[in-house]
């Protein structure tokens, strides 16, 4: 499955150019690397709660969910992989639903609730499960597979073969760990609501 | 990338050739010809204006004639195109042949066949959209110039993109020695070509 | 099996931070904070081949953020030829200097106050040009009437190929040679020759990672933080293009998000470093994806061959022309074509065999190393001849390789002897795993079954040099320096097996420091399979360095000989004399956390193959031996193959991990899926036009096998540590050419171009009727 698209809200997605991340501004950048933007549209502030903890994030009417989450907020796992919502590796949840952030407009997310994969416990049986079944081998793409597998848990507890695949093709894992991963997430399942 | 097709136009060929020679249809006929200039016998100018999403963009263009053939069973020009949109970081090249016959019934044939090399971030688009682009042009072009014949009948369907051109351009001898300037195939072969450029730039954005 | 030995050799202990890993929290170079610093953006060139006639910077220098602009005559200014960098061939400048050579070239770069800016003033930036004729293709370079480069430049990094330097009017830059016997005459005096001309397009790696590189001056030194495979390289080649010792430059890494070749040798580092240094401030460089598809490619190669039996069945001559396509620079392309073309016949006993191997310039992105360093296409050429040869003779396509793969001790037709390269084990282990010789529903209808295999043989990079240095902390802990770099392969976890397994402790309070040139010592490159063997050599002797000098102090404590100390998991022992490490260690330097320090190096030797024959009696260190089984389903309606089965079997030698060793070859397989039936950049008249993701496939987890099988088959090297060698490249060597064998014998049909594609197949069918 593919992740849900960016919400629908005033800035209509043919405005922006996806392929060119576009941040300003933040006061206290914890990467700094790509702020203060010289040249950038209006700003506003927004409310993120990220993994339970609230933040106030400053950006522009341009500025990718992303972006503001990797530099204004400082969640790594967070990752661009390709900038067209066609990798998954920046995969958040929001409210509980997939969303490809490197596409999603930050403005759109206020008030949001965020869930990214530092923010599941090591007991979670999803984190858990892909640790057992040594479902990572550089790591990079599997916090979106981690949150993909999650959303998928919470909507179809007992997933088939198949339903793993519906629901994963979406994501790439250039290390080829899929045998891995799609073990993990039927041991997942099986913790999670024993037959 | 190769594209190629033909359409008909229902007027005679003599009417289109004098349209041919009439730059003010023409203008109207290539979306955002602003410019076109002819340098010499064999060297055009011109420039392509354009306001797409609110972006505005200019594209200045040459063309080369490379060799003329005028005869009465049909006429064809080969012409190498060179444009390049700086704002868009896109550079175009493109080998063009196009050749006019007379056709049944009052009306005639434009058949064209070229080479496209697109290049920067125009030619990341891929085939398909170019393609597809191009066919739409086409017709727009085809409608306009029937329109400009006073004739507002809908053009024959073109022939498969990448199917070589009409059997005039493959039939069509070598230039012959000293010909007449051909204004009016001269100009054709540019609002063929220009129409596709402009195609191209426009789906930039 | 106690916990603290399932952490040695042989155990398949969980991979080093498995769990920071699958949340996200190991910290790659893009997220590493940087500070004030210039980002930079770079604009590309939008002709194929052309004369840089002006570069026109003062609108984008105008805008507002922008700090400035650097042209390659800016850096030429500087720099002279030193701006042209390449492993083999000096012909690469970090910025585009009197000419372009291939769409999407840098030709200038900006540096902002941030990324965005950056990008948006590169637009600004125009360029005029002159045109040159462009060299589209293998058939446009090899035709001899436009040229990419006007001389050859090899570099000074290989002195084999000195004879080279200044030679003009050619966009052959290399050229290998093996001539075995007489080839031809064999060929022309055969019973049956099976003839082919083969095809693999060029690929991209795609590591989900994007490449950065952050650069900056301190004390006058130049340090940066890279996305590199090559930290050792990168650093010879940064000091070498600014003329600084190397003591004045440090490369430092963290761990990469996959690579696969694609962060090696020359990528964003030499440009970083010309700007951070002729700027004297901080650079950030990174790429997008569709930049990132530009850096580097995998070569598409074509490959006109044939192969001859004799009346018997007997393989009597192989003949391989084989041409590389290695873009506007060469990288690696020289070392790849001569690598790869001295296996184009394939791990078979052949008495005769002929192979010209070409590597040839194109206006096109370059094309450098991609895991399997160039052998996976002409496995693809080989592997298809002989399976075609079989079905000629009516043989077995399972058996008649079988009778004449290259059994130990063997000499492989380029005269180097087989060791530790159990092709016969591997090539048994995939047939019994997909049921060779069980009967097989082929299907009626449109569905049709077919089986197919392949072997493959590549050779370790050879010469090369590591080295190790292992620091013993008091409390029995330990940091392991090294230089390679982990990038998912899982390095930082089998290196402190082998470390451990020497000293008796639990791997997993081994450290293993990420490569940083001022603290690590030099190791070759962490590529082409050779870290298990050659670093894992040298940390092997790092780690009997400590042991013996435990056992120094231990005796020394005792009051015993050396001989009659042991070192065990609990300390060492000799008699009733015991101590513990950390009491031994505190008792020597009187103070705790104290280190005691070793060092060792590995360096592998070779015997450079003859000019002439492309023979030697040593090329390589040690060899790669693989093998791939496919059972698959064709559609014959739609064309579409389905895989039902695929097994992989590599001969690691001693498997340190054996689950790192599984994710490695079915990891290969699956990345060797991709190349089999999808995967290929498309180019036209130099434009890559499937440069995002949107438009390049990849192997997602619907492109999996109903069933995969990863194999690893055990046949000790000699040398190798606890007769260990690699596995990154041996699973993907033969994917391809089973895939399309196993169509073969479902269909009837012989594909000889690559990828495998539905319309491929259909159209070969509809031909075939």
């Amino acid at each position: 499955m593919r992740r849900h698209p960016p919400t629908s809200g005033t800035v209509t997605s043919g405005e922006r150019d996806a392929t060119q991340p576009q941040v300003r501004d933040q006061a206290e950048p914890s990467l700094s690397n790509a702020t203060n933007r010289v040249d950038s549209g209006e700003a506003g502030q927004i409310t993120l709660t990220v993994n339970g903890v609230t933040h106030h994030v400053d950006v522009a009417d341009d500025t990718l969910l992303l972006d503001a989450l990797r530099e204004a907020v400082g969640v790594t796992s967070v990752r661009e992989g390709c900038g067209v919502g066609a990798c998954g590796a920046c995969t958040v949840l929001t409210g509980g639903t997939s969303v490809s952030s490197c596409l999603a407009l930050a403005l759109r997310y206020d008030g949001a609730e965020i869930t990214t994969a530092e923010g599941l416990d090591e007991n979670d049986d999803v984190v858990s499960s892909f640790v057992e079944c040594g479902a990572a081998q550089c790591g990079y793409c599997i916090p979106g597979f981690v949150l993909m597998s999650a959303e998928l848990l919470a909507e179809n507890p007992r997933p088939s073969e198949q339903d793993i695949t519906d629901h994963l093709e979406g994501n790439i894992c250039r290390c080829g760990t899929y045998p891995e991963i799609r073990r993990a997430v039927a041991v997942a399942a099986e913790r999670r609501s024993p037959k | 990338m190769k594209l190629a097709s033909e359409f008909s136009v229902p007027a005679p060929a003599e009417k289109v050739f004098s349209l041919f020679f009439d730059p003010d249809t023409m203008r109207g006929c290539i979306p955002g010809c602003e410019e076109l200039v002819r340098e010499d016998e064999k060297n055009y100018r011109g420039r392509l204006v354009n306001e797409i999403a609110h972006v505005r963009f200019s594209a200045g263009f040459s063309a080369a004639i490379q060799s003329i053939s005028d005869e009465e069973s049909g006429k064809e020009v080969t012409a190498l195109l060179k444009g390049e949109d700086r704002r868009l970081g896109s550079s175009i090249k493109i080998d063009a042949r196009l050749a006019v016959r007379p056709d049944a019934d009052e009306s005639s044939v434009i058949a064209y066949e070229m080479d496209m090399a697109l290049w920067g971030k125009l030619g990341r688009l891929g085939e398909p959209i170019i393609r597809r682009r191009s066919r739409e042009v086409e017709l727009e072009f085809a409608k306009s110039l029937a329109a400009a014949c006073g004739v507002p009948v809908e053009p024959a369907q073109p022939a498969r993109a990448g199917a070589p051109a009409g059997p005039a351009a493959s039939a069509a001898a070598p230039a012959a020695a000293s010909p007449p300037v051909p204004k009016a195939v001269v100009a054709a072969a540019l609002v063929a070509v220009l129409a596709l450029l402009a195609a191209v730039l426009r789906r930039g954005r | 099996m106690r916990e603290i030995e399932q952490s040695w050799v042989g155990g398949s202990r969980p991979r080093f931070d498995t769990a920071g890993r699958v949340r996200g929290m190991i910290a790659h170079v893009g997220d590493q904070a940087v500070g004030a610093a210039a980002h930079v953006a770079v604009h590309r060139a939008t002709q194929p081949h052309a004369r840089i006639e002006a570069v026109h910077v003062d609108e984008a220098l105008a805008m507002p953020g922008v700090y400035g602009v650097v042209t390659g005559a800016d850096l030429y200014k500087q720099l002279g030829d030193r701006l042209l960098t390449g492993p083999a061939f000096a012909d690469q400048p970090a910025l585009a200097h009197e000419k372009v050579r291939y769409v999407g070239e840098p030709v200038a770069a900006v540096l902002a106050a941030d990324l965005a800016t950056a990008r948006a003033a590169t637009d600004a930036i125009w360029v005029d040009y002159e045109d040159l004729p462009p060299v589209y293709d293998l058939a446009d370079a090899l035709a001899g009437t436009a040229y990419v480069h006007d001389e050859l430049r090899p570099s000074s990094v290989f002195g084999d190929l000195k004879h080279l330097r200044g030679v003009r009017d050619t966009n052959v830059n290399y050229t290998y040679n093996l001539r075995t016997g007489d080839a031809e005459a064999a060929r022309d005096a055969g019973a049956h020759t099976v003839t082919g001309e083969f095809w693999a397009p060029p690929t991209h790696h795609v590591p989900i990672e994007l490449p950065c590189t952050i650069a900056w001056v301190d004390s006058g030194r130049l340090e940066m933080l890279t996305t590199t495979q090559t930290p050792s390289y990168v650093r010879q080649t940064i000091a070498d293009l600014l003329d600084l010792p190397l003591s004045r430059v440090r490369v430092t890494t963290r761990p990469l998000g996959g690579s696969f070749g694609a962060k090696m040798y020359d990528r964003l580092e030499p440009l970083a470093a010309a700007l951070a240094w002729t700027a004297g401030r901080r650079v950030r460089v990174t790429a997008t994806r569709e930049e990132a598809f530009l850096l580097t490619t995998r070569h598409g190669a074509a490959v006109s061959s044939s192969l001859t039996a004799d009346a018997e069945g007997n393989l009597v001559s192989s003949v391989a022309d084989v041409r590389y396509d290695t873009g506007a620079y060469a990288d690696v392309g020289p070392r790849i074509t001569a690598k790869s073309g001295m296996v184009a016949p394939g791990p078979y006993r052949i008495a005769n065999a002929r192979v010209l191997s070409r590597c040839v310039y194109t206006n096109k992105p370059s094309a450098g190393p991609f895991r399997g360093f160039g052998v996976p296409q002409v496995t693809w050429s080989h592997e298809s001849l002989i399976d075609e040869l079989a079905h000629e003779l009516g043989e077995d396509p399972y058996a008649f390789r079988r009778r004449h793969l290259l059994r130990e001790g063997d000499e492989a037709p380029m005269g180097t002897r087989m060791h530790s390269a159990d092709f016969v084990g591997c090539l048994d282990a995939v047939a019994n795993a997909i049921g060779w010789f069980d009967p097989l529903d082929r299907g009626t209808g449109r569905i049709r079954r077919g089986r197919g295999v392949a072997v493959g043989v590549k050779a370790v990079l050879t010469p090369t040099i590591a080295n190790a240095v292992l620091q013993l902390n008091q409390d029995n802990s330990a940091t392991l320096l090294i230089s390679t770099v982990d990038m998912g392969q899982g390095s930082d976890t089998i290196m402190a097996q082998i470390a451990a397994d020497v000293l008796r402790m639990d791997s997993r309070r081994i450290h293993v420091v990420r490569a940083d040139t001022d603290a690590t010592p030099y190791d070759t490159i962490t590529a082409g399979s050779r870290s298990t063997y050659h670093t894992g050599n040298a940390v092997r002797r790092v780690a009997e360095a400590m042991r013996d000098k435990l056992i120094g102090l231990a005796a020394e404590r005792f009051g015993v000989p050396a001989e009659e100390v042991s070192l065990t998991p609990d300390g060492p022992r000799a008699g009733s004399h015991e101590v513990t490490v950390a009491e031994l260690v505190h008792g020597h330097f009187g103070a705790r956390g104290a280190t005691l320090t070793t060092e060792a190096n590995y360096t592998s030797s070779w015997t450079p193959y003859d000019k002439e024959t492309g023979r030697s009696d040593k090329v390589t260190e040690h060899w790669f031996a693989g093998a791939v089984g496919a059972r698959i389903a064709v559609d014959t309606a739609t064309g579409r193959v389905r895989i039902e089965h695929l097994a992989v079997a590599g001969d690691v030698g001693r498997a340190i991990n054996p689950t790192l060793v599984e994710q490695q070859l079915s990891g290969a397989a699956i990345m060797g899926i991709g190349h089999a039936l999808f995967d290929q950049l498309v180019l036209d008249q130099g434009q890559l036009i499937n440069g995002t993701l949107l438009d390049y496939q990849l192997p997602s987890i619907r492109d999996l096998p109903d069933q995969l099988t990863p194999i690893v088959v055990e046949s000790p090297h000699d040398d190798g540590p606890f007769g260990a060698k690699g596995v990154g490249e041996t699973g993907i060597l033969g994917v391809a050419p089973a895939i399309a064998n196993a169509v073969r014998d479902a269909v009837g049909v012989r594909l000889t171009r690559l990828p495998l594609t539905p319309e491929s197949i259909t159209m070969a069918l509809e031909e075939n009727q």
